[in-house]
């Protein structure tokens, strides 16, 4: 090589590794010599030094930053890879001590945990709290969260009775189908330590969409419309479930799949 | 922002042992082996355990990759995925946030990255995500704001290489099996990364006559 850049760059690197401490004793002697020995390299190192910078500091707030909470409940609502697993009137225990785990290990979640409990425990919400969880959730999915690889009729079959068994429903690809959006996969998520089915689309503009699915006692709702994070949700609830299906499609588009679903869903 | 040139420091770079090449594979080998002597299998709870302590961590290195919160949300959820899926993959006796750490990174590299690339989406500007309520105008925030956007600002190689030896404090050697390159590359992006930053933080003042 005798591009002279290529040497300065070389030589950054070891005084580089230097000022890290990287280097062996051998080579940090050489180093050291050529430090007070030569003034340019003295001044190079002075140079390479200024980048010294508090580099935890600054990136520590962003670990304030992170969705701590939401990210808990991700982790927790990943249904265990293997095939078999103890359930008990679809809770899923291994998921739910999960849960609670992650929530000690955040510490602050704790409290809030307990309460969301409590209060779908109670009943006491109006039961829009989890569409807008759910909403938000959607508004980061993007064509390429769904799009990846060919859709396998048999894996979808094998998640939609996962969900359905951890819902208490019985799901096939044919009952969700919907006229015009390809049905991509099926999932668990967990909304205040309760499962949460999430089945989801790409529409026929490629956009993402979603039904999903609760337990709730809340008793039987006519469907409903609403719009969140710039897409359209219709929502109504059965004797045991609420749903909602949530996209980007426009609301007729919308109603008319949701009432194709409210004809296939066994309720 | 340009290296001084015709600068030659008299070292030969291959001569270095701590960096050769052979003696780093002989002893990732001798560790491969260790480990799966005494490799007891993880269970896929120790797995969930280990992420959740983690989480936040992988989401700023997800972050730090990706420029973007959505991403770096579903970046962490392919990597839960993937840990859980590969529990039995995990020696014990290593360190099981690298682990993480580089399953992450592979996702990005090998799924994430490229299919973005692929869409023509591009990448996004470090400014852009970098919303940290500019409101709590310190002194300490507005600098530590200053040296989180020169970071970010770097090349991806780079900023990659200085997140996880100046934030994360791995050594070159864990950097280097982290992100599966030779340690010379490390060293070199590093170097390049540095000169960068110094080049920046002299702005306004000479260069060499620092302080």
């Amino acid at each position: 090589m005798t591009d002279p850049n290529h040497n300065t760059m070389k030589n950054d690197e070891m005084l580089v590794a230097y000022l890290d401490g990287e280097l062996d004793p051998d080579t940090r002697r050489q180093v050291e010599g050529l430090i007070e020995s030569d003034e340019a390299v003295a001044g190079r190192l002075h140079f390479l030094a200024s980048s010294n910078l508090p580099f935890k500091n600054a990136f520590d707030p962003l670990l304030d930053k992170a969705p701590a909470e939401k990210l808990q409940s991700m982790l927790a609502g990943i249904s265990p890879p293997e095939p078999v697993r103890s359930q008990v009137n679809g809770w899923n225990r291994r998921s739910f001590l999960a849960a609670a785990i992650g929530f000690i290990a955040v510490g602050v979640a704790v409290d809030r945990t307990f309460l969301g409990l409590r209060s779908s425990l109670h009943g006491d919400q109006d039961g829009s709290d989890w569409r807008a969880v759910v909403a938000q959730y959607m508004s980061l999915y993007t064509r390429e969260t769904l799009g990846n690889g060919p859709v396998d009729v048999a894996v979808q079959s094998a998640q939609l009775r996962d969900v359905g068994s951890q819902l208490g429903l019985s799901l096939t690809p044919d009952r969700v189908q919907l006229p015009g959006a390809v049905l991509k996969r099926a999932q668990i998520l967990a909304y205040e330590g309760r499962a949460l089915g999430q089945i989801t689309y790409l529409d026929a503009a490629q956009a993402p969409m979603a039904l999903c699915i609760v337990q709730s006692s809340k008793g039987p709702r006519a469907a409903d419309t609403e719009r969140r994070h710039g897409m359209n949700v219709v929502y109504w609830s059965s004797d045991t479930h609420a749903f909602m299906l949530i996209g980007h499609e426009s609301l007729d588009a919308i109603k008319t799949m949701s009432d194709r679903l409210h004809q296939s869903l066994p309720v | 922002m340009t290296i001084q040139s015709g600068f030659i420091m008299p070292v030969a770079y291959p001569t270095v042992p701590a960096y050769s090449q052979s003696k780093r594979s002989k002893e990732s080998s001798d560790r491969v082996a260790r480990s799966d002597a005494e490799a007891t299998i993880a269970n896929e709870q120790e797995i969930r355990t280990g992420l959740s302590q983690h989480l936040t961590r992988l989401w700023r290195y997800a972050v730090v990759l990706s420029h973007q919160r959505d991403v770096a949300d579903d970046l962490v959820q392919a990597t839960c995925v993937r840990a859980l899926e590969r529990a039995n993959q995990f020696a014990h006796g290593t360190r099981l946030d690298r682990w993480l750490f580089s399953i992450l990174h592979s996702i990005w590299l090998n799924e994430v990255r490229s299919r973005r690339v692929r869409m023509g989406q591009g990448f996004v500007d470090a400014d852009e995500t970098l919303v940290f309520d500019g409101a709590r105008d310190t002194e300490t925030h507005i600098f530590a704001n200053q040296v989180l956007r020169q970071v970010q600002a770097l090349p991806e190689a780079q900023r990659t290489v200085v997140f996880l030896a100046y934030v994360e404090e791995l050594s070159y050697r864990e950097v280097a099996e982290l992100l599966d390159i030779p340690i010379g590359t490390v060293m070199s992006r590093l170097a390049a990364a540095r000169a960068k930053l110094a080049a920046s933080a002299g702005q306004g003042r000479q260069e060499g006559s620092a302080q």
